[in-house]
């Protein structure tokens, strides 16, 4: 299993890089898997998404609606298409959550999120 | 606008015969199924030591089993009225698929164990054995077909080279060679009742911002019910309604429709997916087990009507296995039919007067109808023939002003596939798809530069979702890609005429 190293220790990931384990995550950890993720700054926009995936996933164990990422974070209605300018799959990973699985995969992967 | 990382074919709005081009997509390949998925459905985790044997015991079961499978292994006759007629071929350009091509490498090794001939004469009489290259092969092109059975219509001989498919890829499950997005979809299905693996309070929570959703847009209080007893209707429907864009904008639809209908209805939290990837390995069990969650809820919510929500593949299985799978369905009111398409249940409300669309509201729109290939080859809706193709074009032009049909070698019965469906939705295989999608690209492309076409209208949610994919390489917004029930949605005015 790959570790990655952030500022105050070192941390474990799964062979696709999602956090081994949910409760090893804080913001320093995610910051981290950003930087590896190719995303160069967690704006706050962006740590307000992460949080809302977090929370939802440990009260639910799923990927929200986009749609409801956007509302719930007063977001634009063309959040749902093209949500928060960062891919949510990238978002998802570095919220430090779980392979969401082969279907959920499917359905956000794809050209539609530009990565910057 | 999106990064193109792929050679994407040119839009030219017809439809080329290319030029072979040997081996173009023999680099494609799904990845293989993950260990716990393949031990979980209870196949060998990689290929077994004894594979040829087994992979050969397979076959003759099959054999026995499908009596279709041998006659279709023995009528073709290699005519070639099949070779341009699949997406695959047309946008890969790879000799192999086409279909007689690619029905060929089973055929081959049928020859070979099963005929005579071929066990005697070898190569002499086109047959070869089962080796690790031929495995391969069947690998790589058996999951080059979405099992859209175009190629099946023009058939002289009307051999179904989806069951072809199908028999491979069960033969190479069972000797542990599976292929990692149908398996663990088909995985998560029976383990979570969904293929997202959404359990029930997460689903839930989305109906609960559904309600709220269209209470803000329309000031009515629209329900999205789950899990209700002794609703009138059980409404079936593709998980992906309860997550993916444009999918729930057409559940917003079906309940809009139920609500002005007065018709109680619900969904089940237990049996909350309505695709069937059994289907595409041609797995009966696995078959049996997915739907088998329907026949749970049927008895424990006791509706009196089984409605089924917008999806393709699913459609069929619905039409064509449910009532072999779980049926009969006794405790069902017999006026309706079990299960009935969402399709065929707004279509009667709209010829009853029941409901009052505003076509105005989809004046932005010119629409255009892309057939689904499970529903238009392989399914009916209604009471008439070419009711498939009827119903959903009568409720489009029932909500919009202005609607267009694309070539009419490209829809109805002889309808493009959208390229993903059949297993073939992952991402790995992304420069597949946009190469299969190319036909229907072509032919979209012709009615946006005749009648400015600007909306895609579906009913399946593997469309919906290959489509909002593919758009943009083709350098179209994924926002013209939608369900016919989002039309519906966005016509439909509530309040006014209530109950029917």
């Amino acid at each position: 299993m790959p570790s990655l190293k952030y500022e105050g220790g070192s941390v474990e990931l799964d062979k696709n890089g999602y956090l081994a384990s949910i409760n090893a995550w804080n913001e320093a950890v995610a910051a981290a898997i950003a930087k590896r993720e190719g995303i160069s700054k967690l704006t706050e926009d962006r740590l307000e998404v992460i949080k809302f995936l977090r929370n939802y996933y440990i009260k639910f164990h799923s990927f929200p609606l986009l749609k409801m990422v956007c509302t719930n974070l007063h977001k634009p209605k063309t959040c749902a298409s093209r949500p928060f300018k960062m891919d949510p799959l990238k978002a998802w990973k570095v919220a430090g959550l779980p392979n969401p699985g082969e279907e959920i995969l499917v359905y956000l992967q794809g050209p539609l999120h530009p990565e910057e | 606008m999106a990064k193109v990382k792929f050679e994407v074919p040119e839009l030219t709005g017809e439809i080329a015969i290319p030029g072979l081009k040997e081996d173009a997509a023999a680099a494609v390949k799904s990845h293989n199924a993950p260990a716990k998925d393949m031990t979980d459905l209870g196949f060998p985790t990689e290929l077994v030591p004894d594979w040829k044997e087994k992979a050969v015991a397979k076959f003759a079961e099959l054999l026995k089993k499908y009596r279709s499978l041998k006659v279709f292994m023995d009528i073709c006759v290699k005519c070639g009225a099949c070779t341009d007629k699949c997406h695959f071929y047309l946008g890969t350009k790879d000799p192999r698929n086409m279909p007689v091509a690619r029905a060929e490498l089973l055929r081959k090794v049928y020859r070979r164990y099963f005929t005579t001939a071929g066990k005697v004469l070898g190569k002499l009489a086109e047959a070869e054995d089962l080796t690790r290259e031929v495995m391969e092969e069947w690998y790589t092109y058996f999951y080059q077909c979405t099992e859209c059975r175009r190629c099946s219509l023009f058939c002289p001989y009307g051999i179904d080279t989806a069951e072809i498919t199908m028999a491979a890829r069960e033969i190479m499950d069972t000797v542990g060679l599976g292929a990692k997005y149908p398996l663990q979809t088909i995985n998560k299905a029976i383990t979570i009742g969904n293929n997202l693996g959404m359990p029930g309070p997460a689903i839930r929570s989305t109906l609960d911002f559904m309600e709220e959703d269209v209470k803000e847009q329309t000031g009515v209080p629209v329900k999205f019910p789950m899990d209700v007893k002794g609703a009138d209707v059980l409404l079936i429907t593709p998980s992906a309604d309860f997550f993916a864009t444009p999918h729930v904008e057409s559940l917003a639809g079906y309940a809009k429709v139920f609500h002005q209908a007065g018709i109680s209805w619900t969904l089940s939290s237990y049996a909350s997916e309505a695709g069937n990837f059994g289907m595409f390995n041609g797995n009966y069990e696995h078959m049996r087990k997915i739907a088998g969650r329907i026949k749970v809820a049927i008895n424990e919510l006791k509706p009196k009507r089984l409605i089924h929500g917008e999806c393709g593949h699913a459609w069929r299985v619905a039409y064509s296995f449910w009532n072999t799978l779980i049926g009969p369905f006794d405790s069902l009111d017999p006026k309706y039919p079990a299960p009935q398409h969402i399709c065929e249940f707004t279509y009667d409300l709209i010829n009853r007067g029941a409901l009052k669309l505003d076509k105005t509201a989809n004046d932005d729109f010119v629409v255009t109808f892309h057939d689904s290939c499970n529903v238009a080859r392989a399914s009916r809706m209604g009471n008439s023939p070419g009711g498939q193709f009827e119903i959903p074009r009568a409720i489009i032009r029932a909500t919009c002003n202005k609607f267009v049909d694309m070539h009419p070698d490209t829809i109805r019965e002889k309808t493009f596939c959208c390229g993903a469906g059949g297993g073939l939705l992952a991402d790995e295989i992304i420069d597949l798809r946009i190469k299969g999608v190319m036909p229907r690209m072509q032919a979209y492309k012709a009615v946006k530069d005749s009648h400015g076409a600007n909306f895609f209208a579906l009913i399946c949610a593997i469309c919906k979702a290959q489509f909002t994919k593919v758009f943009p390489y083709y350098g179209y917004e994924m926002e013209e890609v939608g369900g016919v029930h989002q039309l519906v949605s966005r016509a439909i005015v509530l309040g006014g005429k209530e109950g029917i």
